[in-house]
């Protein structure tokens, strides 16, 4: 689906909405000031767009939480350190005993489920649907294979990617900073009420 | 006698920090569920005096166990939490018997206001 640049823009806008509230609840949960700060869109999963989205340091592995709802896809991904420095940080610290019963990797996967649920509440409430958004599939791997085993699991319900965004939060406080990667296919581009543009537009 | 609380969540992290949070408050946690059938079976057995839910269960839909709690007990208390924060589903939730509803993340003063808030109606 071709988008004409008005748009992209209101597209990006929305999901820039959601994006802040997704920033806001990392902060919250974590007591330091989270940002956005780079969004890329593109819209067709191009080998360029996934190469430089699924970049990361040799050998460094990362957390990723991939989620769905119906013609949205989202993957969040964390290097492990930065995961496990956000994990500390949200469990109590009187859990005692209860503490070490918990796997890290939940612990993340349910922080990524509070950070990607208010971006996908702002998309729904956009187009007027109700959000029924996945439990997290995790994995923890290079980021180039978490990024093409998610793209996968997308594509493999069918759809096509209309438009994919990279999008980078980080913590200065925590050192910390996450990468969060959208797909979404025509059907959900059209719930916004755009119509499509003859092909060579943006 | 303390509030008693039965926790519907199908995430142990989720369930371990109410848990700490009811507990440090002086409530008495009655019981845990991750779906429908165990906490159905654990409202039946314990009658808690509140429920707090997770909307977004993997294995069953909130939604179902919440219409199911409440034609089990129709005086029954419920407050549901949730990562989603849509406003549809907040006025679903509240269309189908939800007396609260409290986004994640929440801290534990919110979690008792909210809680506090409920069981004084």
């Amino acid at each position: 689906m071709n988008l004409s640049e008005s748009a992209r823009q209101h597209l990006l806008k929305v999901i820039g909405a959601g994006l802040k509230k997704s920033a806001e609840r990392l902060s919250k949960i974590s007591n330091t000031k989270w940002e956005v700060k780079t969004v890329s869109a593109q819209t067709a999963a191009t080998e360029d767009f996934l190469a430089k989205a699924g970049h990361g340091p040799a050998d460094s592995k990362y957390y990723g939480a991939y989620f769905s709802m119906p013609g949205w896809g989202f993957l969040v991904l964390f290097f492990v350190q930065s995961g496990a420095a956000l994990a500390e940080v949200f469990l109590p610290t009187n859990l005692g005993e209860s503490r070490t019963n918990l796997n890290e990797q939940d612990v993340v996967a349910e922080i990524c489920n509070i950070m990607v649920g208010a971006l996908a509440g702002t998309l729904a409430d956009t187009c007027d649907m109700v959000c029924i958004l996945s439990a997290p599939e995790m994995g923890c791997a290079k980021k180039e294979t978490l990024l093409k085993l998610a793209l996968g699991r997308f594509r493999a319900g069918g759809e096509d990617v209309s438009i994919m965004t990279d999008i980078h939060l980080s913590s200065d406080a925590l050192a910390s900073e996450c990468s969060l990667i959208i797909f979404a296919n025509p059907k959900a581009i059209s719930a916004f009420g755009y119509n499509e543009q003859p092909s060579g537009s943006i | 006698m303390p509030p008693r609380i039965l926790i519907v969540d199908d995430s142990p992290v989720v369930r371990t920090i109410i848990k700490n949070m009811l507990g440090d408050s002086g409530y008495e946690v009655v019981g845990e569920a991750e779906g429908m059938s165990d906490a159905v079976q654990a409202y039946k057995a314990q009658r808690p005096d509140l429920v707090t839910l997770d909307f977004s269960l993997v294995k069953d839909n909130g939604l179902a166990l919440l219409k199911a709690l409440r034609e089990l007990d129709g005086k029954v208390k419920v407050l549901v939490v949730s990562g989603t924060a849509s406003g549809k589903v907040v006025k679903i939730l509240k269309e189908n018997g939800a007396n609260g509803y409290l986004p994640k993340p929440f801290n534990s003063a919110e979690l008792m206001g909210a809680i506090q808030g409920i069981l004084k109606t």
